[in-house]
């Protein structure tokens, strides 16, 4: 799968662009806040239908007249088949439609990094995105458990409605342990893979960790283990009027060499922790669909050391790898002979193919 | 730009519907005032009328023109059974099969917290008086298969279960016309545990 070219119009502060993507690597150059990270969103909305900012849709729109957002990319099958992907969000009243196939993508962003330092929800996420890529179904399971986890709370922090939390205590246990049971088994592949990675850009340390259950000790393996769980902490939950238990509150505990990230990893640790999480990703995906995904860096080449970038710039120039980057210069990627755009306020320039 | 006030409450009244923004309301109202003027007005005795005539079945809280509704006081339904539906719709929706030969009780929503929707908010008194009142042998729990019409029929199933008669729910298939693939785990394995032989 080959993505020939997107196109962006009334997306965030760019009013149109045409992005033509097709050569091994498109690089977008430009001063901080002109436009950069929009246009790589607007890459993941057309392949994913969704924000990799998780930006809530309401900051999507900039341009009242017309109130609509279109996003289109067009593909190339590999042998010359072509197909289109279009993503349109109408303000008034609010649609939003996805017309075509889901393209694997990872992102490599500045907050991608810090995803070993940040907060359990972070790494949530990450797992529930990559997840997501890969199996349809759990997406659609998570959304139905995030509900009856949303209509439990608020059951729980009205008096007159604590009577009925039990009658969401099925939904959401049987929701919960699909959801449980699948990112268990994701992290047992993510974390070998990661380990791999981690080895070669650590200079031979170990990455391990486990999936932390969410309020609980140890891991769920059946609904009805849940419920247990579940009801040993009804007091509990009535106090705190919130659900206590379930993948909401799950965390993934790394450890290098067994001491925990967490606690005491060091700023570059973090990093490359983080780092072979991304990495790791990416093999999975390679893996899982038989090609390379879409690779977008955002930003992220000043953020490491020469060694560390090296490893990216490698997997960037693999046969068959088609990325797509941000940066505020061009000289590193030079040897790749990229197509540049030059952005400027919201608005893309092409550079040529050998200009530089 | 403001329109004549005449127009502007038209398009402030049609903005209420449900689904309709201010845009659509403005397009509907430059509609309903393009209509030939017989027509228009046909129109709005038509809401007069349903709004002044349907009211809820005092026995089963249907919407009905005449107090108890058709099907309350039909003498071949059976009073011995009474499917539990959410909406009027769901009555409409039931009938169609010409399968139930029971009678209803439209609950008129489902449970709610987040909507502030609890078991008060919904004919549900009502259905405890009516089984006192008629002893039926049988509850048909036929709320919907989403987190609340679930969360509803369990509710109503506790509530119900201890009164000493026959409480059912109805099977959860798969949506006609579902796609295997698209439908989440949860769904699957229940369909898979309510199959039948064929
Ligand atoms: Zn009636």
């Amino acid at each position: 799968m080959l993505l020939r070219s997107v196109d962006i119009r009334q997306f965030r502060n760019i009013a149109q662009a045409h992005l033509d993507c097709s050569s091994q690597l498109t690089l977008v150059v430009g001063k901080n806040a002109q436009g950069k990270t929009n246009a790589l969103d607007a890459i993941h909305i057309a392949l994913q239908g969704k924000s990799f900012r998780n930006s809530p849709e309401l900051e999507w729109f900039s341009f009242v007249d017309p109130d609509v957002i279109a996003i289109t990319a067009s593909l190339d099958n590999g042998q010359g088949r072509l197909s289109s992907i279009e993503h349109r969000v109408m303000a008034n009243p609010h649609k939003r439609i996805h017309r075509g196939p889901k393209i694997p993508v990872v992102v490599f962003s500045p907050q991608d990094l810090a995803l070993s330092k940040g907060s359990p929800s972070d790494r949530r996420r990450f797992l529930d995105q990559t997840i997501s890529l890969m199996n349809a179904r759990y997406d659609r399971a998570l959304k139905q458990f995030q509900h009856a986890v949303l209509q439990r709370n608020r059951a729980l922090k009205e008096p007159r409605l604590s009577h009925i939390v039990d009658s969401f205590n099925p939904a959401l246990v049987s929701y919960g342990t699909y959801v449980w049971q699948t990112r268990q088994e994701f992290v047992l592949t993510l974390l070998s893979q990661a380990n791999v990675s981690y080895r070669r850009i650590s200079n031979g340390e170990s990455l391990g960790g486990h999936l932390q259950y969410g309020g609980c000790q140890s891991p769920i393996a059946s609904e009805a283990e849940y419920l247990t769980v579940l009801e040993q902490r009804r007091t509990d939950e009535r106090l705190r009027m919130m659900t206590l238990v379930g993948p909401h509150r799950d965390d993934l505990a790394l450890d290098i060499g067994g001491r925990s990230v967490s606690l005491y990893a060091s700023q570059g640790q973090h990093r490359l922790v983080s780092l072979s999480l991304k990495l790791a990703t990416f093999h999975l995906l390679q893996e899982e669909f038989g090609e390379p995904p879409v690779i977008l860096l955002d930003d992220v080449l000043s953020e490491l050391d020469s060694d560390r970038r090296g490893e990216l710039l490698r997997m960037i120039s693999q046969k068959d790898q088609q990325t797509i980057v941000t940066d505020t210069e061009a000289r590193n990627y030079e040897y790749l002979s990229p197509m540049i755009y030059h952005v400027d306020n919201g608005s893309f320039t092409k550079w040529g193919q050998d200009h530089a | 730009m403001l329109y004549p006030t005449p127009i502007q409450d038209l398009v402030n009244e049609l903005a209420k519907l449900p689904g309709v923004g201010p845009k659509t309301a403005q397009r509907l109202a430059f509609f309903l005032l393009n209509m030939p003027k017989g027509e228009a007005e046909l129109l709005s005795s038509a809401i007069v009328a349903a709004r002044n005539r349907i009211r809820y079945c005092s026995v089963c809280f249907n919407f009905t023109d005449q107090d108890p509704c058709a099907i309350c006081r039909h003498p071949s339904r059976d009073a011995k059974i009474i499917m539990v539906v959410e909406q009027p719709k769901d009555v409409v929706a039931m009938e169609k099969t010409r399968e139930f030969k029971g009678r209803y009780h439209v609950l008129h929503g489902a449970i709610s917290p987040m909507e502030g929707i609890g078991p008060e908010d919904l004919k549900v008194k009502e259905l405890l008086g009516r089984i006192e009142r008629e002893s039926p042998v049988e509850i048909v729990l036929a709320t919907s298969s989403n987190l609340e019409g679930e969360a509803t029929a369990l509710y109503l199933g506790r509530l119900l279960k201890p009164m000493g008669l026959t409480v059912t729910r109805i099977a959860r298939g798969l949506p006609m016309g579902g796609d295997l693939d698209y439908t989440d785990e949860v769904t699957l394995s229940k369909a898979l545990e309510g199959r039948q032989e064929i």
